[in-house]
């Protein structure tokens, strides 16, 4: 052509191109259900352009099982882009509400069908999760390309999650369910029990070093109580996280504090009844695991099991705590504690687990601040403790009652009024008030120093797989505060001297509020900020659960890498806290019904939705009736003798017994000859644990030579 | 090529034009087949199902391409097919049934080298030539002068465009006449009927051929929403058959232009009377929805137009992958 | 319930003999008369009183084979108590138990000779009910608290009971360091709170170290570690079930005293022997106690000096104190060296010091190379003499 004129091109062969999609849907076949099909087209418009985070797609009519949650495939040019489902609108070509009043304005009834319905499409806005390239070393961000759009495969989910880059264990922290079916090994859709297709799910994985540290770490509950949702899925992921663990070959323990009832005190008894027992479980009103449940279970790859290295911990009763008297020292070793302590796990052959908290004086002259109200700790005070703490090397009450007495006598004697620069009238006052700290700590405090001796401590280190509890339930409010502070101090001294005993330990503390409010202060909310900001660098992190997360310390939240949402009210939802939460996800968390989360992890670009089983364990009130006979529940519910099969099997050696051997050769002793041979078994075992001696005995040697005692001993009851 | 303004998005007004050329092949006069008293007869509601199940249109665009010296080359592309209603929601093209055509417009007489090369390029890739002066090809001079009118050959272009469109339509047609369904559907044809076709209703909303004169017209013109006038005959000169004829206003024309929702209704006429009441009650059903947002739908129904947003997308696939205008 | 008061006595060690003094009267070990005197002063003390029961936490003899007086003794005096009717319990203790169990034991004579006192003195702990006393008595001789597995102790509920057992409670506290090769530890476990009185044995001195548990205590100063102590026994009374014991401790008057004398070079004007003795003499004359058995350190002191001091104040101790015993410092006395009869009284340990000394004085060793030489056979001369005490009293002298 010449020029000036328009340049001509005719090829008009090149203005016929094929799909520039088929290249990428052939390379990630793995990650759509081609089986389902196409589900809907991508769609972008000027005012609603696809971006790197969000999408839009149109879905076809007949994708009915497609909803909120669903994780789906797009494409761009040379990538897969993996997204969660959110909101959904449906449009139509009406101009506004009013042309559909006119439409029906005419002489016919309101109701009266015209011949062509307008159209409607339902749109749905989908978060990025995430995007794969053909090639492995490219990380696209490009937008999605108009094209169709599948359901995501499990592949393509453990993709989106993450998974291929998990530097840690991988942890399945809830279920997922997509709109397609699930498909078994044969490649024929699953039908469940009903009849009815079983949808795709796949497991929600979070990676244990962004889980339980180093790289981040804690989590963090939000839900309405009363629904049961967050302590059971705390329970239920702790018991994910031992599993995973001890599949790899890591150590880990949990810390718990029982504040209410009996919740966390039957953490040993499984949800799935012995059949012995299932009349006595359906007679306390558990119901037992659901169908669903197993499913659920099984779809994870977890085992049902409940804990089985439980230890709890609890101060004694009001006024019930040893000491006073004689004794200078409390030899907790030979005290019969088991009637004395504040729990309500208190069934013979129940409570072997159950161990007592008992205080000197001494840590307490370490915090007076706990101790003392503001008003009654001045500097006269504080110096007067430090003396007696310090120089005086006061440890116990009695001690220090003794103390004081000499002090005054002598002040009497001589006329004076200064000892050691301390004045007489702020001796007094000491007397005065540190006579008041037991009935203040009731139950904690005894009168004399404290010996364990082999006896188990609330804050000593853990073993693999412990579940320690401390139930506070039934204490008065300064001895829950003074208890869950000092441990959970202790731990974090611990940890920091890397002594935990364990690889990675979770510390559970519900009303997070309560202990660490917004604009709180105070020490226990310091060491809890500590713990969220450096805890994940030395294994221990903070398993919290509040019911309002706008009223938790945001520093503490910030540093949280796991959030868990249940239902939310709506006083609540309107929060700042909120505010990264599209408006379908806040609707769906005002009505979230139980058993549902929805999950944000560090490693997912959009939170999801997901299930989750009833936990491994049975509920605490079903538990207390059924194992610690609050009702009338007629079948005979445990066999004392089984406390000793227990402990044979918790110290496992050649002669490990079976349980009917056990309850055999214990048949007909009393509870109390048992539970006297448990303790001392258990005692002599922990104190020969780690040297030569421990070779020597085996438990179940000790439990039948105890049998054979206590026999001997019986013969002389009257 | 393909982002430029289409001639009739441009020319939007001389749309209406378009029914003269087929109507010029009717007579003139009108014979009146029912009752003049009372001329505007309300049409009753039917309770029960409709039987229009199938409607026809076809869409057009004719796209400025290139120029040379001061001729301009167009390309235009049309489509047309038959729109089948299963359901209130399932409106579904019939497979087959469907015309898609695009070519070129180019005065291939023109005595321009670069005009010849651009045409045998266009030959030897298959691509179809239309020359849109071609009733003048053998007036020379004619030719000559309107190759000078650049205006004048776009109108021509946009007309050889809605030939072709209309080509289609009558294709489409053909094959309905051919193969009519056996229930006794009915099909809605969006303009005026060419050629006697059974079941099938010509719905014309453009009032180019006033039939009705004198004090008639008054009352046409006065007639109100939801009636009819009676109907009357009108006859084929080409094709030897008539068709019977009424008129149908939508909506309320007061206090507007009088031919405000003014639809005339067009059934080929053979022995039998039409069921020119049932016919007209289904009509009027298919007001709603109202498809409020184009400007026309006084007089569109809605299947209608849900077919022509179809066809405009089939429209714009065609071109999509079309080059942008380009200048040397 | 009938209350019930127990003669509680331990560690009376009969067959124990140091020193080569003899008694007058009879030209036996004074040592061991000393020990036999205490022993039945303690039964006649107990019958006098008119105790319920007697109990013995161990240590009996102080030999696994006693010496024929020292079994003489023990079923003498354990006659009278069946004679006047008092039941007796005994356990063995740390020195009374063979080290090998297919040995056999002392006690299986006594349990021959003594129809009306029960023996524990084996392996396996024995639950027994004094149905007069309507007492149950569990008695855990010291050889059971060998066994692999610990002893494994029931007390009835609704029942007086009594535990008695040898051994160390941990956590007393003690002043010194070394142990007696050969004790055990009484764990926790055994201590119960449920026992309405624990009788131990194994530590000299009288104490309670839990509400409900004490130490007799032993009859007589055995060892200068025992110089504090007050030797004597224990009598608890027991009411009803539950009500805690009240203990009585009974000191025996006759117990002969031991004093240590610690002496340093600047109590005296001049460092020579005649002034150090002139100056422990003195002591000795104003201490009034012609039965003590004393002894005296001298820190520091040069041993020509030394050993000069010490042979002027044998000359005229006598009559002033009973026995007199000079060592250097930092030489430790092995509680347990026994002088058998015949033997100089050497110690080995102050016979290397002066033998590296002298070499030092002749200049044979440089400085460096005696320290090291000393030290080393300091080391090595103590296990030494450990290893001999454990012998001694595992197969008894004689």
């Amino acid at each position: 052509m010449t020029t000036g004129d328009v340049v001509i091109d005719i090829d008009m062969s090149a203005f016929r191109a094929e799909s520039p999609l088929d290249q990428p849907i052939a390379t990630f076949a793995s990650m759509i259900d081609q089986r389902h099909g196409v589900i809907g087209r991508v769609v972008s418009s000027e005012k609603e352009p696809a971006g790197s985070n969000v999408f839009y797609f149109w879905a076809g009519e007949d994708q009915l099982s497609l909803d909120i949650g669903h994780i789906v495939v797009g494409f761009s040019e040379e990538a897969a882009v993996i997204g969660v489902v959110d909101e959904p609108r449906r449009f139509s070509d009406l101009r506004s509400f009013l042309d559909d009043f006119f439409d029906r304005h005419l002489e016919e009834a309101l109701d009266a069908e015209p011949p062509t319905r307008r159209p409607e499409i339902l749109v749905f806005e989908v978060h990025v999760l995430r995007t794969r390239h053909l090639r492995q070393d490219v990380v696209s961000q490009r937008p999605v390309v108009s094209g169709p759009v599948y359901f995501a495969t499990r592949q393509a989910i453990d993709y989106a999650l993450g998974v291929e880059e998990f530097s840690g264990v991988p942890i399945p922290a809830l279920l997922h369910t997509n709109g397609n079916a699930a498909i078994d090994e044969q490649g024929d859709v699953v039908i469940d029990e009903r009849g009815n297709t079983a949808f795709q799910r796949s497991p929600l994985w979070l990676d244990e070093e962004y889980l339980l540290g180093p790289e981040a770490g804690h989590a963090n509950w939000t839900g309405q109580s009363g629904l049961a949702t967050k302590t059971s899925h705390a329970l239920f992921l702790t018991s994910a996280v031992f599993q995973r663990m001890a599949e790899h070959g890591k150590s880990v323990a949990a810390l718990l504090f029982n504040v209410k009832g009996p919740d966390l005190v039957w953490l040993d008894k499984s949800a799935v009844p012995p059949p012995e027992l299932t009349g006595a479980y359906r007679k306390a009103g558990f119901s037992g695991l659901e169908e669903s449940d197993f499913r659920a279970y099984a779809s994870i790859g977890l085992e049902i099991e409940p804990f089985e290295n439980l230890r709890i911990f609890a101060p004694f009763k009001p006024g019930q705590q040893p000491g006073g008297g004689h004794q200078s020292v409390v030899n907790l070793g030979s005290e019969k504690y088991h009637d004395r302590l504040n729990t309500l796990r208190t069934a013979i052959g129940e409570r072997d687990r159950v161990y007592p908290i008992l205080w000197s004086l001494e840590p307490l002259l370490y915090m007076p601040h706990k101790v003392f109200d503001r008003g009654d700790l001045d500097d006269k005070m504080w110096g007067l403790i430090a003396e007696f703490r310090d120089r005086q090397g006061i440890t116990s009450l009695n001690a220090l009652s003794d103390r004081i007495r000499e002090v005054l006598a002598q002040l009497d004697d001589s006329g004076g009024s200064e000892w050691q620069g301390h004045h007489k009238a702020t001796i007094l006052k000491a007397l005065n008030r540190f006579n008041g700290l037991t009935s203040k700590f009731n139950g904690l405090l005894t009168d004399g120093n404290v010996d364990y001796g082999n006896l188990p401590r609330a804050d000593s280190s853990f073993t693999n797989q412990e579940v320690r509890v401390i139930d506070i339930a039934n204490c008065n409010s300064n001895v829950q505060e003074l208890l869950v502070t000092s441990i959970i101090d202790r731990v974090w001294k611990m940890a920091e001297e890397q002594n935990l005993g364990v690889d990675k330990l979770i510390v559970f503390v519900d009303e997070l509020n309560k202990y660490a409010p917004n604009g709180g202060e105070g020490s226990l909310r310091n060491t809890l900020v500590d713990i969220a900001a450096r805890g994940r660098h030395l294994n221990v992190v903070l398993f919290g659960a509040q019911q309002f997360r706008s009223k938790v310390d945001a520093e503490i939240l910030g540093n949280c890498g796991t959030s868990f949402y249940g239902r939310v009210g709506d006083e609540e939802i309107i929060n700042a806290s909120y505010r990264s939460l599209s408006e379908t996800t806040k609707a769906e968390l005002l009505g979230l019904p139980k058993g549902r989360l929805l999950v944000r992890h560090a490693h997912f670009r959009a939170p999801l939705f997901g299930a989750f089983p009833r936990p491994p364990v049975i509920p605490g009130m079903a538990g207390q009736r059924v194992f610690n006979g609050e009702q009338d529940i007629p079948v005979t519910i445990s066999n004392p003798a089984d406390a000793l099969y227990r402990l044979a099997k918790r110290f496992p050696a050649n002669d490990t017994p079976t349980q009917g051997e056990v309850r055999t050769l214990a048949d007909g002793l009393s509870a109390e000859s048992i539970e006297r041979i448990c303790a001392q078994t258990e005692q002599r075992m922990r104190s020969v644990e780690g040297t030569s001696a421990a070779t020597r005995v085996t438990a179940w040697s000790m439990i039948q030579h105890g049998i054979r005692q206590a026999r001997d001993a019986e013969r002389f009851r009257r | 090529m393909r982002s430029s303004v289409s001639l009739e998005d441009r020319l939007g007004e001389l749309q209406q034009l378009e029914e003269l050329p087929s109507e010029d092949e009717r007579t003139g006069t009108i014979e009146w087949m029912e009752a003049l008293s009372p001329f505007a007869i309300p049409v009753e509601s039917i309770a029960g199902p409709t039987s229009i199940r199938y409607f026809l249109d076809g869409s057009q665009k004719t796209l400025p391409g290139y120029f040379q010296s001061a001729i301009p080359i167009l390309a235009s592309v049309t489509a047309a097919a038959v729109l089948e209603r299963r359901s209130p929601i399932d409106l579904q093209l019939v497979p087959g049934m469907l015309k898609l055509n695009s070519s070129w417009l180019v005065p291939e007489k023109a005595e321009s080298p670069a005009i010849g090369q651009f045409v045998a390029s266009a030959r030897t890739s298959e691509t179809a030539i239309v020359d849109p002066l071609d009733h003048l090809a053998n007036d020379h001079a004619a030719y000559r002068a309107a190759l000078d009118d650049y205006i004048g050959l776009e109108r021509e272009a946009m007309s050889a465009s809605r030939r072709l469109r209309r080509q289609g339509e009558t294709e489409l047609l053909r094959m309905w006449s051919h193969d009519p369904p056996a229930d006794g559907s009915w099909l809605v044809y969006d303009g005026a009927l060419r050629e006697p076709v059974p079941q099938t209703v010509g719905l014309v909303k453009s009032f180019n051929r006033q039939y009705i004169t004198g004090e008639y017209a008054d009352q046409l013109f006065r007639m109100p929403a939801g009636h009819r006038t009676p109907m009357f005959r009108v006859n084929d000169r080409r094709h030897g058959g008539s068709y019977a004829v009424w008129y149908l206003r939508f909506w309320d024309a007061q206090g507007r232009d009088p031919r405000y929702g003014l639809v005339r209704v067009e059934v080929t006429y053979t022995s039998e009377l039409p069921p020119v009441d049932l016919l007209s009650a289904w009509i009027l059903a298919e007001r709603r929805p109202r498809a409020s947002n184009d400007a026309r739908w006084p007089t569109l129904i809605y299947p209608i137009h849900y077919l022509e947003q179809i066809l405009k997308r089939y429209l714009a696939r065609e071109v999509r992958y079309w080059p942008g205008a380009r200048a040397a | 319930m009938t209350p019930v008061t127990i003669g509680h006595m331990a560690d009376t060690h009969l067959g124990y003999r140091a020193l080569t003094k003899a008694d007058p009267v009879t030209g036996r070990n004074q040592r061991t008369v000393d020990i036999e005197n205490a022993f039945a002063w303690a039964i006649d003390d107990m019958i006098e009183r008119q105790v319920d029961l007697v109990v013995h936490s161990g240590d009996l003899f102080h030999h696994t084979r006693p010496v024929y007086p020292a079994i003489a003794t023990a079923i003498r005096q354990f006659r009278k108590l069946e004679q006047a009717g008092i039941p007796a319990y005994i356990v063995a203790g740390n020195h009374d138990t063979p080290r090998l169990r297919v040995s056999g034991s002392v006690f299986g004579l006594l349990e021959s000779a003594l129809p009306g006192i029960t023996v524990c003195g084996g392996y396996e702990e024995a639950l027994i009910e004094d149905e007069r006393n309507d007492l149950l008595l569990t008695l855990v001789p010291h050889g059971r608290m060998t066994n692999p597995e610990p002893p494994a102790v029931f007390p009835v509920e609704g029942r007086r009971n009594i535990l008695v057992v040898h051994g160390l409670v941990p956590n007393m506290g003690l002043p010194y360091q070394m142990h007696e090769p050969g004790e055990e530890e009484i764990s926790e476990i055994l201590l119960d709170s449920a026992f309405d009185y624990i009788a131990l044995g194994h530590y000299h001195p009288f104490s309670q170290v839990r509400n409900n548990a004490w130490y007799a205590g032993s009859t007589e100063r055995i060892t200068w570690r025992d110089e504090p102590i007050a030797p004597g026994y224990a009598i608890a009374t027991l009411g009803d079930v539950g009500a805690p014991a009240t203990v009585e401790h009974i000191q025996n008057p006759h117990a002969r005293p031991m004093v240590t004398y610690d002496f340093s070079a600047g109590m005296v004007a001049e460092l020579d022997g005649k002034a150090i003795a002139e100056h422990l003499l003195q002591w000795m004359e104003l201490l009034a106690e012609p039965t003590a058995m004393t002894r005296i350190v001298m820190k520091d002191i040069p041993r020509p000096v030394r050993r000069h001091a010490e042979a002027l104040i044998r000359m005229d101790a006598d009559g002033l104190v009973w026995s007199v015993e000079v060592t250097g410092a930092g030489i430790g006395s092995s509680p347990f060296v026994e002088r058998g009869p015949g033997m100089p009284s050497a110690n080995l340990l102050e016979l290397f010091t002066a033998f590296i000394a002298e070499g030092q004085e002749t200049n044979q060793y440089d400085e460096s190379f005696a320290a090291s030489f000393a030290e080393i056979g300091r080391r090595e001369l103590e296990q030494a003499q450990i290893a001999i005490d454990a012998l001694v009293t595992a197969e008894g002298a004689e």
